[in-house]
């Protein structure tokens, strides 16, 4: 089920981080160290969850400091769960990171990703939950992280809430793009959002970290609060009662509509049966004609119907497109306007240097 | 459980019209339709609104979107917390007591939200608009409650024809950069129109989708012109016999 791509990876962390001109004390590296140290015996496994589109793979690859996991600026491009060891300093200790299909695309996709989530948590040490930092369309990320990742939470597992693409947070055009850190106003509003993360997860405010995977902001101090979440020795939390009421009444409601519809069928069939028995009695013959006319017309009338939604669906690329190229063409009139004007404003000046030019004769 | 509808500020219609020479056509024009009767609940006048609503997820910038439309800031907006939970008006008259609404609705989709009963108060209140402009962003890709919330509060396609879907953020979408420049890159234009195909194919709108950026104006005129055409073939907005 899993693809794993543990060969490609290896890039030693801090050695990437400074590089990208992430500034690192000794004393910070130390303590991270010690942590790793401290976990003996097993690779930890880290479960990164979160809507579509928030920027999983993207925080994954900034990590790795290398492109290990496909990403997409409109598709949704993780489809089955990804691993990849990162390997935090040379010889020792090593976090498989775990590269989740995030949540949110459609209601189908949902109920899969349920199913997959359900069968993954048990074998994670530590979840952590991924935020696009300005949006606040938060009620697919609740819903899934009260049904499945809350109790493992109560339970004991380690958690972690990840607010990614911080530099995007308004005003976007605050952010200093060449010391990689929020205006003052950003760092306000990112702290303001960390608070309201906090408040609906009903977590700690330090168990919200602010991140910029395309901007390496915050890589370090996630890094840090994942070595020091995990636990040092393995322990296995798996929930063995996740059928809650909740569960229990969704199943028994899932039922009653399942009876509700196969009775309709069978009174369904019943009628239907009745009907053939009265038809075969009246003029078989003409009503079957007469139905196939009937089909004949509809078939007709549907495949009209499907060209014209295929004209309509034309128009409408058509006419987006349109959008697009008018926009640069209106752009263009605009600054075109604004050179007339300035030639206009000239013109008093012009008539000046013609009158010094005349005083000569 | 209603929907209060709280006035901002009351203008003339010229006002948009000076912005967007399109609205002018609705001078003197008079509103007639079922459902577009108002009583002031302060003074008891009655009058009569064609209302254009913004509605969409929380944080896809309905405020921002009325805001930079009227030119000012008239509607509270906010970077991380959900402001709007009434439905924020502006007025503007078009003849005595017949006006044009700009109608900032109170956003889906934020934690703790209980879609389906605040669903069906909204399509209620959807049935007495003139224009629904939805709202979509082009920086994200998450659509499960928008699928949910189109298929609920507008069930067929009589209530679907007067939906005008709207991408804003054009400017947030990938490779983005913090220049100034108010019009896309062509990186950033080839995005948007496989963000707009993407779209079509997953909410199946009725009529084509505008892509703007409130924050940087981009495009903001082709919304204001396709607005003002809706209104004008809603049958809502009667232009006097000249």
């Amino acid at each position: 089920m899993h693809t794993s791509l543990a060969d490609k990876t290896n890039a030693e962390f801090f050695k990437r981080l400074a590089q990208a001109g992430v500034a690192i004390t000794p004393e910070h590296k130390a303590s991270i160290e010690r942590a790793i140290n401290h976990i003996t015996g097993y690779v930890p496994k880290v479960g990164v969850f979160g809507k579509t589109g928030v920027g999983k793979s993207s925080l994954c690859n900034a990590l790795f400091g290398q492109d290990v996991f496909a990403i997409s600026d409109i598709q949704a491009c993780t489809r089955n769960p990804q691993e990849l060891v990162l390997s935090i300093s040379d010889g020792h200790g090593g976090i498989k990171l775990i590269d989740v299909p995030g949540v949110g695309e459609n209601s189908q996709r949902d109920q899969e990703y349920d199913e997959l989530y359900k069968r993954l948590l048990p074998e994670l040490d530590l979840m952590f939950w991924v935020f696009k930092a300005d949006d606040r369309a938060n009620a697919s990320d609740q819903d899934f992280y009260n049904r499945l990742i809350s109790p493992y939470i109560q339970a004991g597992k380690p958690f972690l809430a990840v607010l990614n693409q911080v530099d995007k947070i308004e005003p976007f055009r605050e952010w200093n793009e060449e010391q990689h850190t929020p205006g003052l106003r950003q760092l306000q509003n990112i702290k303001d959002k960390c608070s309201a993360v906090a408040h609906f997860l009903r977590l700690p405010l330090n168990q919200v970290i602010p991140v910029s995977a395309h901007e390496h902001y915050g890589l370090l101090e996630l890094v840090d609060a994942i070595v020091h979440a995990l636990p040092h020795e393995q322990k296995a939390i798996v929930l063995h009662t996740i059928e809650t009421a909740e569960d229990i009444r969704k199943k028994a409601a899932l039922e009653i509509e399942r009876a509700a519809v196969k009775a309709a069928e069978e009174a369904a069939q019943k009628l239907a049966l009745a009907q053939k028995e009265a038809h075969l009695n009246a003029q078989a013959e003409a009503l079957k004609e007469h139905e196939k006319r009937i089909q004949e017309l509809q078939r007709q009338a549907e495949e009209a119907q499907r060209q014209a939604e295929i004209m309509r669906r034309r128009a409408q690329e058509e006419s987006e497109r349109s959008y697009i190229s008018s926009s640069s063409r209106r752009e263009a009139q605009r600054s075109l306007g604004s050179r007339i004007l300035d030639a206009v404003e000239r013109i008093p000046v012009l008539g000046s240097v013609v009158g010094f030019f005349r005083s000569f004769f | 459980m209603t929907i209060a509808k709280v006035c901002h500020r009351i203008g003339h219609i010229s006002e948009l019209g000076a912005r967007y020479p399109a609205f002018m056509q609705f001078e003197h024009a008079s509103v007639r339709g079922p459902g577009l009767r108002w009583v002031n609940s302060d003074t008891g006048a009655a009058s009569n609104h064609a209302q254009v609503a913004f509605f969409g997820k929380s944080g896809y910038g309905k405020s921002s979107t009325v805001n930079a439309l009227f030119g000012g800031d008239i509607l509270q907006t906010s970077a991380v917390t959900a402001c709007t939970r009434q439905c924020d008006t502006l007025d503007f008259e078009l003849a005595p007591d017949n006006y044009l609404a700009l109608a900032d609705f109170p956003g889906i989709g934020e934690s703790g939200y209980q879609d389906q009963s605040y669903l069906r108060m909204y399509a209620q209140f959807f049935l007495a608009s003139t224009v629904v402009v939805y709202l979509l962003r082009a920086d994200l890709r998450d659509f499960t409650i928008d699928l949910n919330a189109y298929k609920t509060v507008f069930p067929t396609s009589r209530e679907r024809s007067k939906v005008l879907f709207a991408l804003n953020c054009c400017d947030k979408i990938e490779p983005t950069s913090r220049s100034a420049a108010s019009a896309p890159s062509p990186e950033q234009l080839h995005n948007i129109k496989l963000k707009l195909a993407t779209v079509r194919d997953i909410l199946k709108p009725a009529h084509a989708i505008v892509p703007y950026s409130a924050a940087t104006g981009w495009n903001l005129d082709l919304l204001a012109q396709q607005i003002a055409h809706f209104v004008a073939r809603s049958g809502h907005v009667h232009r006097p016999a000249p």
